[in-house]
């Protein structure tokens, strides 16, 4: 990550270049690991077609899901697709086609985006080509098997608040925690903690920011 | 290592941009390609942006004719806009940055920023 | 121009808007009867047959004209009308003072074209809205009147099959929700139609683009309608804007990161024909940001006036405009 020095400002932690999905390492609980959930996917690759199963990592808004998805994908080595309301539907189901013409494992990031269409489609090329679906969704779709299911809790909020302000005084988060900011964004927001990390963009600007221009 | 020489803190629209950047302690048999651009970025809220003033790749023949001894130069004007400024969703921010690309995979990259025209924050 | 030009505009919409639909009707009446029945022929295919279909397409042709000419002259002015009919559409601009030199390469700022391609009445230009209310309103008006029309002729296939003592029961179930919303943009366009009559259109003009920082601009701002001003007033502002996308969501923020109130006016009394007219000079702060639109960020400037009036709600109407840099910026001197 590089951060560039504007007139010895130092960049916002809470710009959308720290916050966007894979900046900050994914943190699992339990004793699951990206290894084992890249073997499942893997391990449908290599079963026998009635076996394949379609994986799906749910969570609500902003819990890290894209996140998640974007380590599988350097871990499997293969692209994953993200969708987003204003892509081309189109271009996004040719490019999934063609992963699957490859026998790569297809992730798709935002498969509520699809149309009835285009998910039938996937799903039943996805057979034809024997390659296994891996999608992230607010909810479960239907036939989709459960891969992982993201949320916040304590645990994840302190390790990001940790990964954003590395570099920051210790003060910093301290001040950042305790600010009535942190409390009326989290409540405010709930399980959607990269809402929250933006909110938090204006209090570092407001707070934090020690602008001195070299003139 | 690469150095950037010769870099003011800041410019203005129009005016001529001249710097030198150096290697050292790299085999220069090593060398693949070298990239070196003059670009804008946004930062802040929104996903980045990024523009290209100036860019400069060598690699192959033009590549083999260059003398690593010697300090490179690089002169470009720049134009009158985007300025370097600072608000409260955006900033804009102008920087140098010289890529060395190596046979090993390795990549080194040497960037340093610097400020265009005289807007320091928002109206 | 009297008071009851409010209830005369609304009153000639409504009827060119009817001569309109009983011409579709009779239209559609005379074309089914001749194609859909075989057993009677009320006309011969004659002088007669075809005198009718004239005088029932006539309709429909005054009921358009007539209706989107009232429409139209509600929606832009006078003067603008006979300035773009003398001038053309892309006159050369008057003189404008503090006009930067247009070099042909400005990065990331939106071309200038977008925004002086509309000559002023009295000033070098007019500046386009940035919500096209008067567009929004032609849109709901084309696509209401070609709704009713399509509905009117399917009544009629229906009538005609009723009146054949068979019930097209497939046509029926298309026809209750296509009834619904034939009303319903009917009524949304004329709830339109009398905003803009009683608040009507606001033309802001200004004498030269694209302005610079520390430049000095005169402007005039007209606000038509028929209706009683609380207060007017009028705003420049600097906004922010930054879109993101992450994962799947897509966001826009925008911020003012600059406001200042250029002028304003308190109660006065509008009608039509008697417009309110402010004129008034403004200054670019010294140190303001350019325009500058790139992908996801831009840093957008604008007029913004605010009025309040008696028994209509609040408006806000945005003019963009555009911020060169300063030309000739140097470095400024050293601190002693």
């Amino acid at each position: 990550m590089i951060k560039d020095s504007v007139c010895q400002n130092v960049s916002n932690p809470f710009s959308s270049r720290f916050l966007e999905p894979g900046a900050i390492p994914f943190v699992f609980r339990d004793s699951e690991s990206l290894a084992s959930l890249a073997d499942r996917i893997r391990s449908s690759l290599e079963a026998p077609t009635k076996h394949r199963v379609k994986l799906a990592i749910v969570g609500p808004h902003g819990t890290g899901k894209s996140t998640l998805l974007r380590h599988l994908s350097e871990h499997l080595d293969c692209t994953a697709t993200v969708l987003h309301a204003t892509s081309n539907k189109w271009i996004a189901i040719d490019e999934i086609l063609k992963a699957m013409r490859r026998k790569q494992p297809c992730l798709i990031d935002g498969y509520e985006q699809l149309p009835l269409w285009g998910k039938t489609l996937l799903i039943a090329r996805s057979k034809v080509n024997r390659v296994p679906l891996c999608v992230t969704s607010h909810r479960l779709p239907w036939d989709f098997e459960l891969l992982w299911e993201t949320r916040i809790d304590p645990q994840v909020e302190t390790h990001v608040i940790d990964t954003l302000l590395a570099d920051a005084d210790p003060r910093v988060k301290s001040d950042l925690l305790d600010s009535q900011d942190w409390e009326k964004s989290r409540q405010k927001h709930r399980e959607n903690l990269r809402e929250s990390l933006f909110d938090m963009y204006d209090w570092w600007r407001d707070t934090v920011d020690e602008f001195s221009p070299s003139r | 290592m690469i150095r950037l020489i010769g870099l003011q803190p800041t410019y203005m629209p129009g005016d001529t941009l001249e710097f030198e950047y150096r290697v050292a302690n790299v085999d220069r048999g090593s060398i693949v390609a070298v990239e070196c651009s003059v670009c804008w970025l946004t930062e802040g809220k929104g996903t980045e942006d990024l523009g290209v003033h100036f860019f400069q790749r060598l690699a192959g023949d033009s590549l083999a004719a260059i003398d690593w001894s010697i300090a490179q130069k690089i002169s470009c004007p720049l134009p009158i806009s985007p300025l370097s400024y600072e608000g409260k969703l955006l900033k804009i921010s102008w920087c140098v940055r010289v890529r060395f690309f190596l046979n090993d995979g390795t990549e080194l990259m040497a960037q340093q920023p610097f400020y265009v025209g005289t807007i320091t924050r928002e109206v | 121009m009297s008071g009851w030009w409010f209830i005369g505009s609304l009153g000639e919409a409504l009827f060119f808007a009817t001569v309109f639909l009983i011409g579709v009707f009779l239209s559609a009446i005379l074309i089914s009867w001749q194609l859909m029945s075989q057993s009677t022929q009320p006309l011969k295919i004659g002088y007669g047959f075809w005198l009718f279909l004239g005088v029932c397409l006539s309709f429909s042709v005054l009921g358009i004209v007539g209706f989107w000419y009232r429409v139209l002259k509600v929606v832009t002015s006078d003067e603008h009308r006979e300035v773009l009919a003398q001038r053309g559409i892309i006159p050369e601009p008057l003189s404008g003072p503090q006009q930067p030199k247009r070099t042909s390469h400005a990065p990331s700022i939106p071309d200038v074209k977008r925004f002086t391609d509309s000559p002023g009445a009295r000033l070098a230009y007019r500046l386009p809205s940035q919500i096209p209310e008067n567009g929004a309103l032609v849109a709901l008006g084309i696509f209401a009147m070609a709704w009713n029309a399509m509905i009117a002729v399917f009544l009629v296939i229906a009538a005609q099959n009723y009146l054949r003592f068979e019930i097209p029961w497939q046509l029926l179930l298309l026809l209750i929700p296509g009834i619904y919303v034939a009303i319903r943009s009917a009524q949304l366009f004329f709830r339109s139609f009398i905003r803009t009559l009683g608040i009507g259109s606001t033309t802001v003009e200004i004498e030269a683009l694209p302005l610079v920082p520390g430049g000095e601009y005169r402007l005039e701002i007209v606000q038509y309608g028929r209706l009683v001003i609380k207060k007017i007033a009028v705003r420049l502002e600097c906004e922010e804007e930054s879109t993101y996308h992450f994962g799947t969501d897509l966001r826009t923020e925008r911020q003012t990161v600059f406001s200042t109130e250029i002028a304003s006016h308190g109660r006065d009394r509008i009608d039509w024909g008697y417009p309110l007219r402010m004129e008034c000079r403004f200054s670019v702060p010294e140190d303001a940001m350019h325009s500058f639109q790139s992908k996801h960020n831009a840093v957008q400037w604008k007029i913004v006036v605010n009025g309040e009036a008696n028994r209509w709600p609040l408006y806000s109407r945005s003019f963009p405009v555009l911020v060169y840099p300063q030309p000739g910026m140097s470095r400024p001197a050293a601190a002693s």
